[in-house]
């Protein structure tokens, strides 16, 4: 009997302490996505324009009544203008849900480094947060109310990530990607554009490649593209080649890329790309019967397109100076005289060639010949 | 009487603990100048210690540390070495505490007291330390047997993921031709200290099979590298550095898309909360029955059950008084001490045991 | 030896249950040489009749009566008076011849029959329980466990109920050590009145604060079987339908008899449902308290959502839900366990379907915990020995009382403590829990 009311005791004990600092679910307001630009205004240039968009819990869970509510402050820093925010709110603002964070290109091309850490370093915000960056604002993407989404900010979430689209134009950043290559040698951060078009539609079909702080360039979808089949495996797209005077579609059905770095003691360095994938036909233009050679005819075609894309593409990288790929990460892991391989790929950067070989197989002709 | 595989679970809670504080901040801290060969020093270092501290104990069948320095070493002599044990044990396990007690702070409840948490964690271990050293060891198989699928589960999981950079890992691998440094080597060595805890489970164990014992510097040599390189992986190699707690930051980085819980991260803290806890117990338990030895009385009867909480007591209001005047950055001192003296620490307990080995053999 | 002390015990017996009401006291025979005592409720009157009182007049001499009498199988000549005693409470009428004493066994059974198992039902396999006698018992696991080996040991319990106890066991696979200790604790009872196995396992287990049973009490001979062939000892009691099992770890009593009759990956899948049940039942009352006020980061934000959204309504805290829940499922579950069985259906009924359908309408509890309530319960049901299904009741709610205190900490510390402590306790020296328990055990029991 003692025992039990010592240990009843010992129980209530840190009950005491911990006193009532429960907060109930349903007193919460879990941020779902943040937007950061800045400010339009002239006169507060430095500060911040932070927008949240919260869901806010509400009765019946199964009917489609999410409203999502969306705070925008504008302050001094990004904690300043969260704090700013919860007083317009009743309940608590939780962050531990914020699945999305939105860079407006303003801020992007200024300087992306404060909320890098910000993020990181708050403990409720996730490190597998995607982040984007938000045309013309952040703002306006963030408060973007799409059809198909039941869950406020859903439809940016599932867009941004792998579950929902499996679109090949679209190349997702973690938060911890991002603040990663913020300050990795020779390996620079990139995230995904996300632009909308009204009335209700967000598009990403873009990536912005930075520098360690800012915003250096913006490629093309066909270019990101290009990113995303030379950085992932097993990516799939469709293609489009011209071939024996004909036009066709095919559809990559699994896709590698390895590279390796060939450097010599002088002042050239040689980055070679091997690609390789395997594709179906889609679409034949003009309907001609497709034999084995024409297969291999559209093989090579694609191949070569492939090749000449690419090298395109490394060329446009390497004249904005930006290292999306880890190249330089490359040439140090792979080199031994670690006081002196930085210097080393500072001379080479600027002269690096580069060599594609693709090896694209266009395998099948699709249900008909 | 229990048979032999529980000495490696004591290797494996101890290995397995490890990673979630000081161990990896020391072996990223110095990852520029002389991890690598410092972990297969360690390696090398542990082994060494482990066979000589099993050979040397084996010889004492069925007895612990203060059953073996009584008998074979001049009274007052056991005596202050007991005690002075027996506190290192304990701040071993204080130690464990105050990092998850910061960790579950900062990553689970910022709402709950850190007091409210600790006096849990002290319950808990003074409670549980209380039992017999061989229930301890059946709590201990339990423990593991549960949690050992959700790591390998995560590692897996870690390992396989595209984001996982192995560029960032061979570039820490490019450093393998640095100078070692102590801190690192002592740093490293602690997951092999498990085998310490033998001090008293010896007691335990009819006869010290040591067939597989080869294993453990092989397995200790694997969970140092993961140690060392997943959060390189995940957090580059520069950027690790800015990471307090780098294999939370880590297990944050990792993303299960398809189940209940999609942040790895509250698996990880729930795993290894569990490990920690037996953690302390087990070095808890260690640390009493040590500090029992110390008052065995000359026909070798040891105090009572009572007398625990004389010792339980004093020690978790110690552990409170110290989480008072720590901050993170103290506390990373602080266990960074403990490390550095533990390995010079288990080189003198080595000593002794051969030197009490010896007379007990001149002795009989 | 017996002559003189049966005329000796007749005069002692019947001074000493001159009080009885149901005592009675015969004379026979021409000259009222011959004396029949015994105990009317405990005896077959129509055995008397037909074997003693009849032949009586019937026979020539005393002397044949006498050789008559000791012909019977089952007779015995009167000894000590202690045993006359004893042999009178179980039904036996002492007979006194001139200056001998013969027991003579008139014993009533009162036979309730072999009936089915009720608590312990099982979809293949022998149905057969324990019935409410001893010797019908003994004869239901002999006919189960056909050696020589079986030993069984009498023992009496209770100074006014003098209720017959027996320890059955296999003596080649016994572990001698079990055996001792439980003979030991049994004779240690000190008790007026012994009825069930249920009480008397609680007086042999070891006094002190204890929530697991360490003893199974079980209405299943096979059970009992099984477990005799393992090395365990078993404790039959007269007058009650259960028997109690020792040593018992704590995955005994997650053991259906089912889990040997299934084809082995059956067996073993039934054995995991458990153990998930076992840990779904324990945590997730305490999983919601932590998710729905200390920890909603956990859960993915849909699922977090959900449980804000239905519990929008909800005008306390998350704890107060779990428990108004909780406790109303255990009203229901004793509800319905004690009600006849007419009107049983109706209160599961006007409890389950329009208490927790009003309840979630009038926003008084959440949708989810209504569904959270039932799988508490029914994977509470899963396991197969109820007691253990009582003891993980209580469990359910300390774990509760952690998680409201410290949130996921709280859950997570009772679980290793709940571990620790199970590991720390014995069952008759044999550790409760431990890995690979039973096959240390098959190898011990050769």
């Amino acid at each position: 009997m003692k025992k039990i009311i010592c240990c009843l005791l010992a129980i209530a004990m840190p009950w005491t302490i911990s006193g009532c600092q429960f907060k109930d679910i349903d007193k919460r307001s879990f941020v779902l996505a943040i937007g950061i630009d800045r400010p339009e205004d002239k006169d507060k240039k430095n500060q911040f324009e932070v927008t949240l968009k919260m869901a806010i819990p509400e009765g019946d869970p199964t009917k489609r009544s999410q409203e999502p509510v969306v705070i925008t402050e504008i302050a001094e820093s990004v904690p300043e203008a969260v704090r700013l925010a919860k007083s317009k709110t009743d309940k608590e603002l939780d962050f531990s849900h914020c699945k999305a964070m939105i860079y407006g290109e303003s801020l992007a091309r200024d300087n992306i480094i404060p909320l890098v850490d910000w993020s990181s370093r708050r403990r409720d915000i996730q490190l597998i947060m995607f982040v984007a960056v938000g045309q013309p604002t952040a703002r306006e993407v963030v408060k973007m109310q799409t059809k198909s989404e039941r869950l406020p900010g859903n439809a940016l979430i599932l867009g941004l990530g792998k579950e929902g689209t499996e679109s090949p134009y679209i190349k997702s950043a973690y938060s911890f990607d991002l603040s990663r290559r913020t300050t990795e040698h020779g390996l620079d951060p990139f995230m995904p554009v996300v632009r909308t078009k009204h009335p209700d539609m967000l598009i990403i079909d873009r990536v912005a490649l930075f520098n360690k702080q800012k915003l250096v360039t913006i490629l093309s979808p066909d270019e990101t593209r290009m990113l995303n089949l030379l950085t992932s495996n097993h990516l799939r797209s469709s293609f489009k080649v011209d071939a024996e005077g004909n036009s066709f579609d095919y559809n990559l059905e699994n896709s590698k890329a390895k590279y390796r770095i060939k450097a010599d003691k002088e002042k050239k360095a040689i980055v070679e790309y091997h690609l390789s994938g395997k594709a179906s036909l889609e679409e034949n233009m003009k309907g001609t019967p497709v034999t084995g050679p024409v297969l291999r005819a559209i093989s090579k075609a694609a191949s070569e397109k492939w090749e000449r894309d690419s090298v395109k593409l490394f060329k446009k990288i390497q004249a904005s100076g930006v290292d999306p790929f880890g190249w330089g990460l490359r040439y140090y892991s792979r080199n031994w005289n670690n006081s002196t391989e930085r210097q080393d790929w500072e001379r080479l950067f600027p002269g690096l060639e580069f060599q594609v070989k693709a090896d694209l197989k266009v395998k099948y002709t699709g249900m008909i010949r | 009487m229990v048979s032999s595989k529980y000495i490696y679970y004591l290797f494996l809670v101890n290995a397995l603990m490890n990673i979630i504080n000081f161990v990896p901040r020391v072996l990223i801290f110095t990852r520029f100048q002389g991890t690598l060969p410092s972990i297969f020093i360690s390696t090398a270092i542990g082994a060494l210690l482990l066979y000589g501290f099993t050979k040397g104990i084996a010889g004492f069948k069925g007895q612990g540390l203060p059953e073996i320095f009584n008998a074979n070493l001049p009274r007052f002599f056991s005596f202050f070495l007991l005690i002075m044990y027996a506190c290192f044990w304990f701040s071993a396990g204080i130690i464990t505490m105050l990092s998850f007690v910061d960790i579950t702070v900062r990553y689970i409840s910022p709402d709950i007291s850190p007091y409210a948490v600790i006096i849990g964690f002290l319950l808990l271990s003074a409670i549980c330390c209380r039992l017999s050293s061989e229930s301890i060891l059946y709590g201990l198989e339990t423990i593991l047997f549960l949690s050992t699928p959700v790591i390998i589960y995560m590692l897996v999981k870690a390992f396989l993921n595209p984001n996982f950079s192995w560029d960032a890992v061979l570039q820490i691998v490019t450093y393998m031709w640095t100078k070692p440094k102590y801190v690192t080597v002592a740093g490293a060595t602690f997951i092999f200290s498990g085998f310490f805890n033998l001090a008293i489970f010896n007691r335990n164990f009819k006869e010290l099979k040591t067939r597989y014992l080869w294993t453990i510097p092989l397995f200790g040599l694997v969970i140092l590298l993961i140690t060392f390189v997943v959060p390189i992986g995940y957090q580059g190699t520069v950027g690790v550095e800015n990471h307090v707690y780098s294999w939370f930051s880590t297990a944050d980085s990792i993303r299960m898309e398809l189940f209940i819980i999609e942040r790895v991260l509250f698996l990880f803290y729930t795993i290894y909360l569990m490990i920690s806890m037996l953690s302390t117990v087990v070095h808890w338990h260690v640390g009493l029955e040590l500090f029992k030895g110390a008052f065995q009385s000359k026909s070798g009867k040891l105090p009572g059950k009572k007398a625990d909480w004389w010792v339980l007591i004093p020690f978790s209001i110690a552990t409170i008084v110290i989480m008072n005047f720590l901050n993170q950055v103290r506390l990373g001192q602080i266990g960074q001490w403990f490390l550095n003296i533990r390995l010079i620490n288990e080189f003198v307990l080595l000593a002794i045991l051969f030197y009490a080995k010896k007379r007990s053999a001149k002795k009989t | 030896m017996g002559k003189k002390q049966g005329e000796q015990g007749a005069a002692w017996l019947s001074e000493k249950m001159s009080g009885q009401v149901d005592f009675e006291q015969r004379s026979l025979g021409s000259s009222d040489e011959i004396g029949l005592q015994y105990l009317s409720s405990l005896t077959n009157s129509d055995m008397i009749n037909r074997y003693i009182v009849i032949p009586s007049y019937e026979m020539e001499s005393l002397q044949a009566f006498e050789n008559y009498i000791a012909s019977f199988p089952g007779t015995v000549q009167a000894g000590e008076r202690q045993q006359i005693i004893e042999f009178v409470l179980k039904g036996f009428v002492l007979i006194s011849i001139g200056k001998s004493g013969y027991l003579f066994n008139a014993v009533k059974v009162e036979s309730s029959g072999v009936g089915e198992a009720v608590n312990e039902a099982i979809v293949q396999g022998p149905r057969d329980a324990f019935s409410e006698n001893i010797e019908l018992n003994i004869n239901l696991i002999r006919r189960r466990y056909q050696s020589e080996t079986l030993k069984i040991d009498m023992l009496t319990v209770g100074k006014v109920s003098r209720t017959s106890v027996a320890i059955l066991y296999d003596d080649e696979r016994v572990d001698r050590q079990v055996l001792k200790e439980m003979k030991k604790r049994i004779e240690n009872v000190k008790i007026d009145i012994l009825q069930s196995a249920g009480e008397l396992e609680k007086y042999i287990s070891p006094e002190r604060v204890r929530i697991f049973p360490t003893m199974i009490v079980t209405e299943r001979p096979d059970r009992v079987v099984f477990n005799i062939a393992e090395g365990k000892v078993a404790v039959l009691i007269n007058s009650n339908g259960f028997a109690i099992l020792a040593p018992s770890i704590f995955s005994d009593f997650f053991t259906a008899m089912d889990d040997k009759i299934q084809v082995p990956m059956v067996g073993w899948f039934l054995k995991t449902i458990r153990y998930i049940g076992l840990l779904l039942t324990l945590t997730l009352p305490s999983l919601y308290v932590t998710f729905a006020s200390y920890n909603p980061e956990i859960l993915k934000i849909q699922i977090s959502l959900l449980i804000a959204g239905s519990r929008a309504a909800v005008p306390y805290p998350s704890f107060m839900e779990v428990f108004l829940m909780l406790l109303m499922m255990e009203f229901l579950t004793e509800a319905s366990l004690r009600l006849p069985k007419a009107i049983g259906p109706t209160a599961t009924t006007v409890g389950g379907l329009i208490l927790g359908q009003a309840a979630t309408q009038a926003g008084l509890v959440s949708n989810i915990m209504i569904i959270l309530v039932s799988a508490v319960a029914i994977s509470n049901f899963i396991i197969p020995i109820s007691m253990m299904g009582y003891t993980i009741r209580v469990i359910k709610y300390i774990m509760t009382l952690f998680a409201i205190t410290f949130g996921l900490l709280g859950v997570v510390g009772s679980v290793v403590g709940l571990i620790m402590y199970l590991s720390g306790i014995r069952s008759f020296g044999r550790p409760y829990m431990k890995m690979y328990a039973l096959e240390i055990k098959s190898k011990g029991g050769q």
